[in-house]
């Protein structure tokens, strides 16, 4: 059954995207192209509580949290660009198991949209725990700063342009 | 009878949390929030939808309504909403303030935190141009702009 698990995780892993610059990121010029400009990225629901009864997500769903060493907010996302959907989902299933969760639903957004909020995505600091992991920098870092990150948070929730659960195809 | 009942203890009520209230204030409106909370267990679900969700979030939290601070706080709060909004979804934010949502419509967000000290911060998103969030204090009455923030997110305004 583990071997299973593994050579499906292997056949499922996303094609490794050449390294370039990547225009309207910020970081590095030399990251993986699953979190680009111009593709979509997915934030993964863990908790019901994070959607509204119909589904739609609440501001909470994208709530940052404080990076421990670079001390900044961040939202993490997986990056879609090239990303097959067998893929998503097996990450969604699996970088959360350690604590016994699974994704219960998956939230697209536009990375130029998430730009236009004044936010940028750009991949995990190294090293990533999955290639395509990225995160939403830009928050007010400020801790008292709460109802500024909230008001980015239900701005993300607004432009979710796409809803997926994982018994959806 | 569940409005008049809102809308009496929500009068009654004003005030009893604020500070200048002292210790008797607080005793005075946990009695009454606890009344009334037994009054809301008696009507049907479908009427208390809200405060039925605001002791199913304690009880995955293994708290009680009336014996928490802040869950005590919402309840008042959701006492003080007029009956004629939406019910707000209910969570609990990891830093322990309670989070109420309302959505109307594709793209209007109305959210807020409420911490057990009355300070409530909030976010309205109406439109991508349209948009206003801050902190206000709740005292036993909900803020005029948060009250106008969601009624116009319901689309009750």
């Amino acid at each position: 059954m583990k071997f299973l698990r593994r050579l499906c995780a292997v056949f499922s892993r996303s094609p490794a995207p050449p390294e370039r610059s990547i225009p309207g990121l910020s970081g590095s010029t030399l990251a993986p192209t699953y979190v680009r400009g111009g593709s979509d990225v997915a934030r993964f629901v863990f908790e019901a509580r994070d959607l509204m009864a119909d589904g739609k997500p609440k501001s909470r769903a994208f709530k940052p949290d404080l990076h421990p060493d670079l001390r900044r907010f961040e939202v993490s996302i997986c990056g879609l660009f090239g990303v097959s959907d067998e893929r998503m989902w097996y990450l969604g299933r699996t970088i959360r198991l350690k604590e016994g969760k699974r994704a219960i639903a998956s939230l697209n957004l536009a990375t130029d949209h998430v730009a236009e909020v004044g936010l940028q995505c750009e991949p995990a600091p190294d090293p990533p725990d999955f290639e395509e992991h990225g995160v939403v920098v830009g928050w007010p870092s400020d801790p008292d700063a709460k109802s500024s990150r909230l008001d980015l948070q239900a701005e993300l929730a607004a432009r979710v342009h796409q809803t997926f659960r994982p018994d959806q195809k | 009878m569940t409005s008049l009942a809102i809308s009496f203890c929500g009068s009654m009520l004003a005030g009893t949390g604020s500070p200048p209230a002292g210790d008797t204030g607080k005793h005075i409106a946990r009695i009454a929030a606890g009344a009334v909370g037994d009054l809301k267990q008696g009507i049907a679900a479908g009427s208390s939808a809200a405060f039925n969700d605001l002791h199913a979030l304690a009880h995955e939290e293994g708290v009680s309504v009336n014996a928490n601070a802040t869950f005590a706080l919402a309840q008042r709060f959701l006492l003080s909403l007029p009956h004629n909004l939406p019910s707000p979804a209910l969570a609990l934010d990891d830093d322990g303030e309670i989070a109420l949502d309302w959505r109307g419509g594709t793209d209007r967000v109305m959210t807020m935190t409420l911490r057990a000290d009355g300070r409530l911060t909030y976010a309205c998103r109406l439109a991508p141009l349209r948009r206003r969030h801050g902190t206000d204090l709740y005292n036993d009455e909900v803020p005029p702009e948060v009250m106008r923030c969601i009624q116009q997110v319901a689309g009750t305004s």
